[in-house]
């Protein structure tokens, strides 16, 4: 007897003696990791699914994983505020884990209350550098927070969308109503409406989510920094010297641009500005592709289709016979009529 | 699709000539270049032998590898100007050369730079005249003539007629074949057999034995070895039997009018 044959009438005669409920619990009690059952308990459908139903795959596609931060009051609650904010919380992160969206919530990294600790500068870096590593960030307008507000100007200068999650006929403040980004206001009464209508508006916005995360993915590289660092140390520059001219600017920021990638540090257009004054050199050479760069890729994308690339062309050749197209180009520019 | 159905690189390659008023060798292969405008030849510090870069509206360029020898080069010229011929003659007349491998493409090529520097016509006229006795003296001299290497001008007669060639060294009291350009216009067997009996010829003659010819020695009618003293090598021509024509090849039978004129050995 093969093998094969062999496990087929094992399992034939272990199923002709097992009822299906025996066999959920043995399975639960030898391989619990084949019953999907922590997501089910978390979005309270456990008891809606068959107890002996086996989840040997996960029948659901695998989106684009998406990140988004929960900015809410937390400074300053009372306990039953903060209870409130818990609860819904707790509700937003449930829908989120049932969407494919990580949630980080900052009560659980840096609330004042439980992480008094961290300092201050720790706390606006790690706050800051999330915001804008994120795909989306949800603001609970339960109550007013100054903290919350700085997280939402990140979101609106990063291009971050927003949703705006309000109860009933709370007001929210019109410098949060008024942000010019895209946003979604989400208003809910009773707090079993808020789990379905955060869940629709979550599959409903995901494709924008997911054009702006492709999209943005270029700029999760360190170039404007690199430029400002390698500029500044051509002139031999510290770090400290360029922020004794720039206003405003201290080495630390300084630092933080330089080591940043382009989407954390996003520094702004004044304050690039300024460090180009000061390293002589312009925005334009900060943030855009060097030309020479940039022409070289175009001329290697297009040699590559070219019959002189039949072979493969080590990277040596490949320099020269670009070099013998550059000049090419210049003698045709010379020849070229006023 | 093979090379066959490719235009005969000969034929084009006579064509060029023509256009480019060569009529004598060495051919010019710059002239020949100056056929097309926008067509430049340069050079410069490349690894590979050379490259053809079609640049569109502006023409073209073929890319040289300045280290080599000038009769390397001007095969790469002709190698690359058979990529520069062969993508306009198909903008003309429609072959399917996009179906070939570019394996296939680069012994398209190389049939045309062999075509253009050594023309079939010619080089068969040259050995006519010298005949089968001047056929080392064309060995020696013609690649000069041609300007391309000895290596180039041995398989173009290989290719061109019956005449296998090898070049044979001795080294350390043993002798093995260094080098080999065999013609198909015989068959693997007759060769094999052919050089055989020169191989057992030239173990009885020691070099430097008492012939004292510097260059020539004559095995059979159809079998003949040299040795170059100069490059301590042997030469070995074989060519057909006249007991066996039906090996001839139509390679062959232009071959014929080449009677050898030397004595048996």
């Amino acid at each position: 007897m093969s093998q094969l044959e062999d496990a087929t009438a094992r399992l034939k005669h272990y199923f002709s003696k097992v009822s299906d409920e025996q066999f959920s619990r043995d399975i639960l009690t030898h391989a619990p990791d084949l019953i999907e059952s922590r997501q089910l308990q978390n979005t309270g459908e456990l008891q809606e699914v068959k107890m002996n139903q086996l989840m040997l795959f996960n029948p659901q596609s695998s989106p684009l994983p998406l990140d988004a931060y929960l900015a809410c009051a937390l400074t300053g609650l009372s306990h039953e505020q903060r209870q409130l904010i818990s609860l819904v919380s707790d509700t937003i992160s449930l829908v989120c884990t049932d969407v494919g969206i990580n949630l980080y919530e900052p009560r659980k990294n840096t609330d004042p209350a439980y992480n008094p600790d961290i300092s201050a500068s720790d706390v606006f870096k790690l706050d800051r550098d999330r915001v804008l590593s994120s795909d989306l960030v949800i603001h609970l307008c339960h109550y007013p927070s100054t903290g919350s507000g700085e997280e939402l100007d990140f979101a609106y200068n990063a291009l971050v969308p927003i949703i705006l999650v309000t109860h009933g006929d709370s007001r929210i403040s019109r410098m949060v109503s008024g942000i010019p980004s895209f946003k979604v206001q989400l208003n809910y009464t009773e707090p079993e409406e808020l789990r379905p209508n955060l869940k629709d508006t979550l599959l409903a916005v995901r494709p924008i989510l997911e054009e702006r995360k492709m999209a943005f993915a270029s700029y999760d590289t360190n170039m404007i920094g690199q430029r400002i660092r390698q500029r500044r140390e051509e002139l031999v520059l510290s770090r400290e010297e360029i922020a004794s001219r720039v206003p405003l600017l201290t080495a630390e920021s300084l630092r933080h641009i330089e080591e940043s990638t382009d989407r954390v540090s996003n520094p702004s257009l004044i304050r690039l500005r300024q460090i180009a004054a000061v390293l002589r050199t312009t925005v334009a050479d900060l943030v855009e592709p060097d030309l020479g760069e940039h022409s070289v890729r175009l001329l290697e994308d297009w040699l590559e289709g070219r019959s002189a690339a039949r072979h493969g062309m080590s990277p040596d050749d490949r320099n020269r016979v670009i070099r013998r197209i550059l000049y090419r180009v210049m003698d045709s520019l010379e020849e070229r009529p006023e | 699709m093979n090379v066959e159905d490719l235009p005969d690189p000969e034929v084009i390659a006579l064509s060029v000539l023509h256009q480019g008023e060569q009529y004598k060798p060495p051919i010019d292969t710059t002239r020949l270049a100056g056929l097309w405008p926008g067509l430049r030849i340069s050079y410069d510090d490349l690894e590979r032998p050379g490259y053809l870069v079609d640049l569109g509206v502006l023409g073209a360029e073929i890319i040289v590898r300045a280290a080599d020898s000038p009769v390397r080069q001007r095969f790469t010229v002709a190698h690359e100007l058979g990529h520069w011929v062969l993508s306009r003659e198909v903008a003309t007349e429609g072959h399917r050369v996009f179906d070939c491998s570019s394996k296939r493409m680069e012994q398209w090529c190389d049939r045309f730079a062999a075509s253009l520097l050594m023309p079939r016509p010619w080089v068969e006229k040259g050995l006519r005249r010298r005949r089968m006795s001047g056929l080392i003296d064309a060995l020696v001299v013609e690649p000069s003539t041609y300007g391309v290497s000895h290596d180039a001008f041995r398989f173009r007669v290989a290719e061109l007629t019956a005449i296998s060639i090898y070049e044979l060294e001795s080294k350390n009291g043993s002798t093995d074949v260094a080098h080999r350009y065999e013609s198909r216009g015989l068959t693997g067997n007759s060769r094999s057999q052919a050089l055989s009996e020169v191989w057992n010829a030239i173990s009885e003659c020691p070099i430097g034995g008492r012939r004292h010819h510097p260059t020539l020695q004559l095995m059979s009618q159809y079998k003949m070895v040299v040795h170059d003293r100069a490059r301590s090598v042997w030469l070995v021509c074989v060519g057909p039997s006249k007991t066996s024509p039906a090996e001839a090849s139509p390679d062959l039978q232009r071959a014929t009018p080449m009677q050898p004129r030397w004595r048996s050995g």
